[in-house]
């Protein structure tokens, strides 16, 4: 028995143990699915001698939580902008020394992804990786493209099976503007009534990622998707000389949003984080990468290469935020406002 | 009469199969499948099985699945037996106490206990990984293993192990060479139960893995409905159900051929 | 065999500390403000329980209970009559088809759900076949792919009571004048309930609770307490609802098993 039970606790113990030990000055990453080239990381593994261990979550709050339970000391995340403040209201993000990125130098942000949060409180915290918008994917094949007039499509009654992201904040966007309210609201009344649109819309589905696959195989004519849901596909598509069945549609007003590194208090090797930051940074990995991601890039010399024919990202929506259009971004108002979004979405999702 | 029942318990039961083996069989189909659609039959290809071997992150994934799975089984089934032979010897208040205790895992929902040993494991200086994820998979599978070993310990005659004794065993002998081959099948079925229970895991290893230790579930769930989703995984776990029923069979057919043919014969005259 | 009972004390300090210490915390989460990640100071209040006026926690109570007795009476409905068959023909099979019942349960679940997520739809890989099912949302998909999931921990129980159950009963009760219907109730069925329990309790607890299962198989449209649970947990931050949530439905779960303790002394039916 006792020498079972120090048997047990040894190799418990060996196990334990394992997990924390290395030669190597390990980095820790938490970003979102498929948003880096995991090549490149592996290049910055190879040049600084560090082991890079990648984490990938589906939504701002799940970051959030993973860093306040601290059960991984993550060194670099990647939260959209409101949780970028909410964040640092918290005391969760070390400030960015921009000194410790001379790529910086080399390279400039666009002008009008930096007038977005250029005077915004936690604008030291963050440094820009990839904006876009959210917008509406549909079928072309059942989509009559005269009904997109705007948000009305997902919210008025029609025959079209309509798909929600199952997401308060930004199914809650999508009902504000289609009433024409700011998508920050936090009047009782225009709340309760967005509440209202969304019971009556009676949206057909909820869901996350796989929406997009649902209005490609016309499961679904429409959904509210991410531009970078639109983007993939579209690539996919384009890869692999299939016909493509669907478009993105964005209304004139509609959200903005900028996901950036930002380096939390748990971090216990800030300075490397900078390296990792400042390699993505660096021209030629910044364009490997927004090539491999799809997104928009932040920074203006690689956006002018790859928005030329030759590259093939000369496309429509490619750039979140053309001329002439209408783009808000979120801001973290309160932990109350957030939960009571939430209720909207869960009367929304139980009412049918 | 007796017919027409045996022919109604016999669709029935062939219903049961058909509703549990159905999502396999599309995992199958869709293992095979030519291309990363999953709601179109491209062409017939073991490009996935390939796959497995290529995408790094997924081998690690399965590795690590099985790694705990096997090590968190073999604790669970040691601490459970003994566990389950020390309550077996308890007052009969303190064992159905600890019988309680036991059953709190077993019937809390999986995301309270996983919730619960994040808190209890973030008190104690643990590094979150392996290592938690496999104290989590035994806290939660061990009971399961003092579930099945009761009863076969209650059959025994409770002066097995005083005679043991008496013959000269001692204690660790009694146990092992006495008490441990009677309680055998219980043993091996516990032992089944904690596998199962930790291979196909997700809620308990979500809340306590950290550092980037991940298992096939949570490579599934961190990849659902995007780009770097890789039917590989089908090929997985086709490879699995595969694997164990081949395994199955064989082990059927070696006890078969032990049984004496002339028993068999007569089974079928009756019937 | 009392000089045994020391066996139990490493398992009862092992158990206290991992399910004792986190009880105690999402009590106090329960009532008041904690803050869960930081361990402060807090003041007890009963502002969590103002959950419970808001419409779709009632109709997820609601959910959970019509759909989980629902799959449970469905499971039942299958599993005896699947138990029985298996338990009672007369081959050298036997165990292997019992096996072959439960290996599924050894693939991954996640992947399982959404392999009948995938069917549901109208445009599915199954059109190859000519089939096309338009059933996400619906109740019948999520009694499915429950019965899917749960339903070999049902068979298992049963099964298990029966095969031990002595025959010569049966043949006394037909002796004595007993039909088969009249056997079956009077003498079959009671005798097999502890196995029934088990059964329904394995069925019943981890269908009320489930949330990946609801969540993609209703649409997002069924939202069942587990899915309550998990948004306060994981996206709303409102641990304080999620814990009050968690200690009712364990104070419920405990309490159900007081009651099967009163009618089986032990507490070992679990399996």
């Amino acid at each position: 028995m006792k020498k079972l039970l120090s048997v047990f606790v040894t190799l418990l113990l060996v196990l334990v143990l394992a997990g924390c030990s290395g030669s190597k000055e390990t980095l820790y990453v938490l970003n979102w699915g498929e948003y880096m080239d995991m090549d490149l990381v592996a290049q910055f593994e190879d040049e600084f001698n560090v082991k890079v261990v990648y984490d990938e979550v589906g939504s701002n709050e799940e970051m959030e939580v993973r860093i306040k339970s601290a059960t991984t000391k993550y060194d670099i995340v990647f939260p959209s902008d409101f949780m970028v403040d909410k964040l640092r209201q918290q005391g969760l993000l070390n400030e960015i020394d921009f000194d410790l990125l001379p790529a910086l130098d080399e390279v400039s942000i666009m002008d009008d992804a930096k007038a977005m949060y250029e005077n915004e409180a936690y604008a030291p915290y963050m440094v820009p990786y990839f904006w876009g918008t959210i917008g509406i994917l549909y079928n072309i094949d059942t989509v009559d493209e005269a009904d997109l007039t705007g948000w009305d499509i997902m919210f008025e009654p029609n025959d079209y099976k309509v798909g929600m992201y199952d997401s308060a904040r930004d199914s809650a966007a999508a009902a504000f503007m289609y009433l024409g309210y700011n998508v920050n609201t936090n009047v009782a009344s225009e709340i309760d009534e967005a509440e209202a649109a969304m019971i009556n819309a009676g949206f057909d589905l909820y869901a996350e990622e796989n929406l997009k696959k649902l209005v490609i195989t016309e499961n679904l004519d429409l959904a509210l998707v991410y531009s970078g849901d639109y983007l993939d596909e579209y690539y996919a598509a384009d890869e692999e000389g299939t016909r493509i069945n669907f478009n993105y549609f964005v209304p004139d007003i509609t959200n903005i949003w900028i996901d950036s590194f930002v380096i939390p208090t748990i971090s216990e090797n800030v300075e490397l984080a900078h390296e990792f930051i400042n390699f993505f940074l660096g021209f030629d990995v910044a364009t490997a990468n927004a090539e491999y991601v799809g997104y928009c890039p932040v920074i203006q010399e690689v956006f002018d290469l790859l928005a030329t024919d030759e590259y093939g990202y000369n496309i429509e929506n490619y750039y979140p935020f053309p001329e002439g259009t209408n783009r808000v971004m979120y801001r973290f108002i309160s932990d109350e406002r957030f939960n009571r979004l939430n209720q909207l979405l869960s009367a929304a999702k139980s009412s049918n | 009469m007796k017919k027409f029942g045996n022919i109604t318990l016999f669709s029935i039961t062939s219903l049961a199969f058909i509703v549990i083996y159905f999502p396999i069989f599309v995992i199958t189909l869709l293992s095979f499948n030519d291309s990363t659609k999953d709601y179109t039959f491209v062409g017939f290809s073991f490009r996935w099985y390939i796959e497995i071997f290529k995408d790094d992150r997924l081998l690690e994934a399965i590795i690590n699945t099985i790694s705990v799975a096997v090590l968190s089984t073999l604790i669970a089934t040691i601490i459970g037996t003994l566990t389950a032979i020390g309550i077996n010897s308890l007052k009969k208040n303190m064992r159905v106490r600890m019988m309680i205790l036991n059953n709190v895992p077993v019937i809390n929902p999986d995301i309270v206990t996983g919730i619960s040993l994040m808190l209890v494991f973030s008190l104690l200086p643990l590094s979150f990984g392996m290592g938690t994820m496999l104290m989590g998979h035994i806290f939660f599978s061990t009971p399961f293993v003092v579930l099945t070993v009761m009863p076969k310990l209650k059959e025994l005659d409770e002066n097995l192990f005083d005679a043991a004794l008496d013959l000269g065993c001692n204690r660790f002998q009694a146990i092992y060479k006495v008490i441990i081959p009677s309680i055998k099948t219980g043993i091996i079925a516990g032992a089944l139960i904690a596998f199962t229970m930790s291979i196909d895991d997700f809620v308990i290893s979500y809340f306590t893995t950290g550092n980037g230790f991940q298992n096939v579930s949570l490579w599934i769930y961190s990849r659902l409905g995007r780009r770097n989703f890789s039917p590989a995984v089908y090929a997985y776990n086709t490879l699995v159900i595969f694997i164990t029923i081949t395994i199955l069979t064989v082990v059927n057919r070696l006890n078969n051929n032990k049984s004496i043919k002339i028993k068999r014969r007569l089974k079928e005259m009756k019937v | 065999m009392s000089k045994l009972n020391k066996l139990a004390l490493p398992y009862f300090i092992w158990m206290t500390l991992l399910v004792l210490i986190p009880t105690i915390l999402i009590l106090i989460l329960s009532l008041s403000n904690l803050d869960i990640y930081t361990l402060g100071s807090f003041t007890f209040n009963l502002d969590a329980f103002s959950i419970f006026s808001r419409p779709e926690v009632q109709v997820a109570a609601k959910n959970s209970i019509r759909l989980s007795l629902a799959a449970t009476a469905i499971c039942f409905l299958i599993g005896y009559p699947v138990a029985y068959y298996l338990a009672n023909i007369k081959s050298s099979n036997k165990t292997f088809f019992v096996s072959l019942l439960i290996i599924p349960v050894w693939s991954n679940m996640l992947l399982r759900i959404i392999a009948w997520e995938k069917l549901f739809f109208p445009k599915s890989i199954l059109n190859m076949f000519g089939l096309s099912f338009d059933l996400i949302g619906t109740d019948t998909a999520i009694l499915i792919g429950m019965t899917s999931m749960y339903l070999p921990f049902m068979v298992l129980p049963i099964y298990s009571v029966l095969e031990k159950m002595d025959k010569s009963l049966i043949e006394a009760a037909k002796d004595l004048g007993a039909n088969n219907i009249k056997t079956f109730f009077k003498v079959i069925l009671p005798l097999s309930l502890t196995g029934v329990v088990s059964g329904t309790i394995m069925t019943f607890l981890p269908s009320m609770t489930a949330f990946a299962l609801p969540e993609r198989l209703s649409g997002g449209k069924t939202l069942l307490i587990g899915n309550i649970i998990e948004d306060y947990f994981m996206k709303t931050a409102n641990i304080n609802a999620g814990s009050l949530i968690s200690i009712i439905l364990m104070v419920i779960i405990i309490f159900l098993f007081i009651l099967i303790i009163k009618f089986d002394k032990e507490g070992e039916t679990l399996i």
